[in-house]
């Protein structure tokens, strides 16, 4: 660090845990997931079925490693959610419209990104950003329910049927649930790779050791953040 | 004194249909006939824009009664659009699958739903037991030749499992049970029918009771007929069909293949239950059940047969390349296509005209008209051919009565959800009685070189004249004629089934297993428009689809049926379909009770949910 | 005899059926309906002391198939279901009588009967045009329905017509047909769902409801539970192929001929619930996946309208029919990281001018 800069102490270890797991099992759940929805390669052709269970890469196989990163991510979703109420910066993730505060915060920062100005001032978690979380929350909670949904169906009126199965007529029948949880997996991506460049981008231009964070928990400004009383 | 009298719903056919008659009360006749069909879907509509591949599916919905037919006519129909020829197995299976139809749907459709209107079971407890068993032997005697017109290219089965039993205990067991329903009081399906009608007194008890009593046994074994359909389309109604062939793959080596040696075991033993319920039952029944009314006079009904019927032929013997460019009908062995005109005044003086592809594609020769029905087209007093087809609803309401409570229709306005499908203008009767008066003419002036199916429906015209003996012209435009028809056409389905099982043996014996010809399934290797028409002899009649196909989507189809053809409002013209022009040909006792307008109306076996769709 | 109703038992022995014929039948149908044997006392009991039950059976807008399909049930035979089990007071389609005597009829039974009469639906109504797309005896179907409906102990929804609008329901419906709870809503619904339903299935929900006096157990889409309890996909006999990922790929290659899984095909068998996998059709024999064919999922709501039969791939519904989910996400996303890289550059050149 050239300049002088102040060390804030933001992601507790949990947090970070979390994080890292979901990454790890969004990757794993997304990868398996568009090759159920359409296997383009495989395994065993020319294995009869009875013996195929002793070679690798078969649907059977992907399915069980869906299935298990789905329960994985669950785990690191409960994980997360569970921290909020014992720490103030676990809460970063809620942004608050209802302050006039976010609204000016939001301006200041897609300003900046939309080269109208040349820079935004320092935030614990700019609100574009906190907003951006949201929503990718919202859309594993979807995928989470979603997914065990169709899990639970192969066993009618057992527990994770009783849990979500609410959610398959809502939708319109289960096959609109596999629509629905396809296409969303589509979107969680696309939040992936803008996050990565937004998160590499902030580093690089705030050099406020935003990759780091997300592994010792800390980052560093030069000047007071803006947000500063959230956490 | 005329009156006129409301039959809705006409009961034991497919679908809703509505029947107004006026009788004059003295001389009996039916001076005026309405017809309407008062049902309607809108399934032409509800293909647009969808995949040709799938069409199938939408339109097989069209009917679960002639099941299957109209995925075949669709399948065909994308096919011509997309000149595909399907593989030979594919082709042999297809057709098994219609000699199938026709034997079930026409044995369901005499037993079930035509019978009541010639025997009852009321009379049927009248019978003697012995007697009836005595009666059941004489008849096999008397009209067991026609079963010999059965060609067995299969080779044979053992003996026959099902034939009639003609001993006094199983006539007593049925009577029983129908004595038993009628002491419960709870009489059920046979409930509130006009049974003291006096045409129910016209056949002895006995032939009653033998009618009764194979109404219930068929009723149980009408189902084994189909299996065909639940091997090749995995169940019935509505068996699975692709564009391109067939989805049943064929391995002798692969017990999970779709079609392997235990499977066309099953087909082939269904084969002879078709055979025997249709020779040793059917046949035998109708026959007996048919003399006698001829015998009594009821030689009426006829309409429309006696002077316009038209075809369009089917049972490719091998895959054809296309229908459009005339192929499909250098392959057929059932040339029923034609249009023949005046077969009532004797077969020689009646007129033939060939229908082949070029009638079908021309847009002067088949058209539809709205004059008479709920549609609207820009101009309503044109006809359109079906590729350039409009289905538009338009419903205006009766004669007297509210638009939604109905006294009469009005017959000098719109009044049916049908269209008015014409040939050259004119209407025409479709059916299995119209292929064989187009066959039998076709034969006997020497149009055509006859196929053993063509030979087979010539005997078959031949025997039963003996057996009445009455000429042709005589008895087969008639409502007793059309039922004959029917039956006869029954034991041809039948054979079409052996005889393509055999050819599907053969072809797998020579190393052809392929069923499907996938050259074209990707939409990326069609042509950015293009058009086609696909038909089939449907167990009702001609039945044409047509499409128009363009960005690998459905952009217009047209659908146009049997019993459009036969229960069509009148025209621009005025011309009646067939069902008005039967009835109006039908003498009736007792106008209250119109028992031969039903006997008349069901001979065409009238489906409502084909004829509007 | 009670009230002067024949029981069901009695009806048996008026046919000449024997007791202990009657105590095997009473087995055979126990298990049936998927019943422990320990049921089969509680079945006799339910046979011997139950009235017959009239039945309405009505048509709207439909083919005809559910009925074609109930005639073909083998276990019950339809013959039996007719004569022995129920009154088929009503149905259009094999009634002797026709026109206002069959219409009076029903009207009779009606009120004979009222509140105890089972009414079954095949077809739906239409609500476009006031009803006129659908006329019976002059008047809209949808009045006949709902007049039949009052006086019904309950209500069954042959095919998916009834239960969920099926073919004349499926885009853009043109005559606005609707499932029938959509117009009788105070009367129990018992949904069988097909296109037509499985034979047997009818016939065994006739026989349960007969049996027992009582609807059979449904799931949360009023289905019953003993018959659309599973998807197909978990029943299939194909299943194994599809765990190990043996995948026909198209139709009559090498995998068809060997039988292998129809994913790829589009099998709509892991959304369908259905019997087609374990009862299948006429008593085992096939079902359409047997036939080589996938599951079109004509038991599902709204199945005609699940996109492409032939293919699984997903569609974004709003975009239109070529909205691939697949295709479009990759180039969503492709875009995404591109207008990354831009932005990175852009922002990096921009950041370097502030710094001078
Ligand atoms: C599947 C991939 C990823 C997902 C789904 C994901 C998701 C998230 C979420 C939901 C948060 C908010 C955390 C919270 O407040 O609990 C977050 C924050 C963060 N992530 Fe990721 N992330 C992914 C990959 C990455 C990668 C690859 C990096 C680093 C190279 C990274 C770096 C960060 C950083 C630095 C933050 C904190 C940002 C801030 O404080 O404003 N993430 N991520
Ligand atoms: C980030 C989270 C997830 C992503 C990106 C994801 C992605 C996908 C995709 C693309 C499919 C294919 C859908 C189709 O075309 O039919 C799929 C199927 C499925 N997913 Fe997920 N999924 C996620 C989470 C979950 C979770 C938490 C579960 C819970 C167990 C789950 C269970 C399932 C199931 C049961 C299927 C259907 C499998 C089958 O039909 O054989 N998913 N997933
Ligand atoms: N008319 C008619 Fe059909 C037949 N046969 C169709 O093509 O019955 Ni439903
Ligand atoms: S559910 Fe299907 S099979 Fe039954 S009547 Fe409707 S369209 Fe026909
Ligand atoms: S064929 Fe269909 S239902 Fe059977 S296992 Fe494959 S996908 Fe599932
Ligand atoms: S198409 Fe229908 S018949 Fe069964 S296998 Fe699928 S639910
Ligand atoms: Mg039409």
């Amino acid at each position: 660090m050239d300049k002088e800069t102040k060390k804030y102490y933001l992601f507790s270890p949990s947090l970070r845990i979390a994080h890292w797991v979901w990454a790890l099992a969004i990757s794993v759940l997304f990868i398996t997931g568009i090759y159920i929805g359409n296997p383009f390669f495989i395994g065993n052709v020319g294995y009869s079925a009875t013996f195929g269970d002793l070679h690798a890469l078969t649907m059977n196989y992907i399915r069980l490693l869906h299935f298990s990163f789905g329960y994985i991510l669950l785990a690191a979703l409960i994980l997360r959610f569970s921290i909020i109420p014992f720490r103030k910066a676990d809460r970063l993730i809620i942004p608050k419209f209802w302050t006039k505060a976010y609204w000016e915060n939001a301006f200041d920062t897609l300003k900046n990104y939309l080269f109208i100005t040349k820079s935004h001032r320092p935030y614990v978690r700019n609100p574009l950003a906190r907003t951006a979380y949201l929503g990718l929350f919202l859309l594993l909670i979807f995928e989470v329910i979603t997914g065990f949904a169709m899990y639970g169906r192969s066993n009618p009126g057992g527990f994770w049927d009783k849990l979500f199965g609410w959610i398959i007529p809502m939708l319109g029948g289960e096959y609109q649930v596999h629509r629905w949880h396809h296409i969303v997996a589509w979107l969680i991506v696309l939040f992936v790779v803008i996050h990565v460049y937004m998160v590499i981008r902030e580093d690089i231009l705030e050099k406020d050791g935003e990759v780091s964070s997300m592994v010792n928990g800390n980052k560093f400004f030069e000047h007071t953040p803006a947000d500063i009383t959230d956490i | 004194m005329s009156t006129r009298v409301v039959i809705d719903p006409v009961s034991r056919i497919e679908g809703h249909l509505r029947l107004e008659i006026e009788v004059d009360e003295s001389s009996h006749k039916v001076t005026n006939a309405v017809s309407a069909g008062t049902m309607w879907r809108g399934i032409e509509l509800i293909v647009r824009n969808r995949d040709p591949r799938e069409v199938w599916a939408f339109t097989q919905r069209i009917c679960g009664v002639c099941t299957t037919i109209h995925a075949l006519a669709s399948v065909r129909n994308i096919e011509d659009a997309l000149d595909i020829e399907i593989p030979k197995n594919a082709n042999y299976i297809r057709n098994i699958m219609l000699g199938t139809l026709y034997s079930h749907d026409h044995l369901v459709h005499f037993y079930h739903l035509h019978a009541l209107d010639w025997v009852s079971p009321l009379e049927a407890i009248k019978a003697d037991p012995v007697a009836t068993a005595a009666l059941q032997n004489q008849i096999l005697q008397t009209y067991g030749g026609i079963i010999s017109l059965y060609t067995d290219f299969l080779g044979g089965n053992a003996y026959p499992r099902k034939f009639p039993k003609a001993t006094p205990g199983y006539f007593k067991t049925f009577q029983d049970k129908i004595k038993n329903l009628v002491q419960s009081g709870q009489l059920g399906i046979f409930a509130a029918n006009w049974w003291d009608h006096p045409d129910y007194k016209m056949l002895p008890p006995e032939v009653h009771l033998i009618a009764i009593a194979h109404y219930l046994n068929m009723l149980d074994v009408q189902r084994e007929l189909v299996i065909p359909h639940v091997v090749f389309g995995g169940k019935n109604p509505h068996p699975h069909y692709i564009v391109g062939g067939m989805n049943c793959s064929i391995s002798m080596n692969d017990m999970n293949a779709p079609i392997n040696m235990e499977r066309l075991a099953v087909v082939e033993d269904a084969v002879y239950t078709q055979a025997e319920a249709t020779n040793l039952f059917y046949l035998i029944d109708l026959l007996a059940i048919g003399q006698i009314y001829i015998q009594k006079g009821w030689t009426y009904g006829g309409g429309l047969s006696k002077e316009r019927v038209l075809g369009y032929g089917d049972f490719p013997d091998e895959p054809y390349k296309s229908i459009k460019n005339g192929d499909y009908h250098k392959k057929i062995l059932y040339h029923s296509n034609g249009v023949v005109e005046n077969f009532a005044q004797g077969v020689e003086k009646a007129k033939y005209y060939p229908i082949t592809n070029e009638d079908l594609t021309n847009p002067d020769i088949i058209q539809e008209w709205v004059t008479h029905s709920w549609y609207q087209y820009p101009n309503n007093s044109e006809g359109l051919h079906p590729w350039n087809g409009i289905t538009d609803p338009y419903y205006t309401g009766p004669k007297e009565g509210t638009k939604t409570h109905w006294k009469y229709l009005n017959e000098d306005g719109k009044y049916s959800w049908i269209k008015s499908p014409r040939w050259k203008n004119l209407p025409a009767e479709v059916g299995p009685l119209a292929r064989y008066m187009i066959v039998y003419t076709a034969v006997k002036q020497g149009h055509i070189k006859p196929s053993w199916m063509d030979e087979m429906v010539v005997n078959q015209i031949d025997l039963v004249s003996k057996l009445l003996n009455l000429p042709p012209h005589v008895w087969m435009p008639t409502t007793v004629g059309r039922t004959a028809a029917r039956a006869l056409e029954c034991q041809l389905g039948a054979n079409a089934s052996n005889y393509f099982l055999k050819k599907l043996y053969d072809n797998i014996k020579a190393g052809d297993t392929s069923v499907a010809n996938m050259e074209k399934w990707e939409p990326s290797t069609w042509p950015k428009s293009t058009k086609g028409v696909g038909i089939s002899e449907a167990p009702r009649g001609a039945l044409g689809h047509w499409c128009i196909i363009k960005d690998a989507k459905i952009e217009n189809y047209q659908a146009v049926v049997p019993t459009t053809w036969n229960g069509s409002p009148r025209d621009e013209k005025g011309q009646q379909g067939a069902f008005e022009r039967s009835m109006q040909d039908t003498i009736v006792l007792i106008a209250k009770e119109p028992l031969e307008i039903l006997r008349s109306v069901h001979s065409f076996d009238p489906c409502l949910a084909c004829s509007t769709h | 005899m009670i009230d002067g109703k024949e029981t069901f038992w009695e009806a048996l022995k008026r046919h000449g059926v024997s007791r202990r014929e009657f105590l095997k039948f009473s087995a055979v149908i126990t298990g049936l309906m998927g019943l422990p044997p320990a049921m089969i006392p509680k079945i006799v009991e339910a046979m011997e002391t139950k009235p017959r039950v009239p039945v309405i059976w009505v048509h709207g807008l439909e083919c005809t198939c559910c009925s074609e399909s109930f005639i073909r049930s083998a276990t019950p035979l339809a013959s039996d279901v007719l004569l022995t089990m129920i009154s088929l007071e009503y149905d259009d389609t094999l009634s002797a009588a026709a026109g206002e005597a069959l219409e009076k009829h029903k009207d009779d039974i009606m009120k004979k009967y009222h509140g105890e009469y089972i009414l079954a639906v095949e077809g739906n109504p239409p609500l476009g045009d006031d009803g006129m797309y659908c006329v019976v005896g002059g008047k809209p179907f949808l009045e006949g329905l709902k007049k039949a409906a009052e006086g019904a102990k309950a209500v069954i929804a042959w095919g998916s017509c009834a239960s969920w609008g099926c073919v004349q329901a499926a885009k853009p419906n043109p005559t606005t047909a609707v499932p029938i709870h959509k117009v009788i809503t105070d009367k129990p619904i018992v949904k069988i769902p097909g296109c037509p339903p499985i034979p047997e299935v009818m016939t065994g929900t006739i026989m349960y409801t007969v049996l027992f006096g009582k609807l059979p157990p449904l799931d949360s889409q009023g289905r019953p539970k003993m018959f659309y309890g599973n998807r197909i996909h978990d029943t299939c006999y194909r299943r194994p192929f599809f765990n190990e990922g043996m995948y026909v790929e198209q139709f009559d290659d090498e995998g068809a001929k060997k039988g292998w899984c129809l994913y790829k095909m589009g099998c709509r068998g892991p959304t369908t619930y259905n019997s087609c996998g374990n009862l299948r059709w006429y008593n085992g024999l096939s079902y359409p996946i047997q036939s080589g064919h996938g599951c079109i999922g004509c038991s599902a709501d709204g199945f005609w309208d699940n996109g492409n039969f032939y293919s699984r791939e997903q569609n974004i519904p709003f975009i239109g029919t070529e909205s691939n989910a697949d295709k479009v996400g990759a180039v969503a996303v492709g875009a995404a990281a591109a207008g990354a890289v831009a932005h990175g550059v852009i922002s990096k050149i921009r950041s370097g001018k502030k710094e001078d």
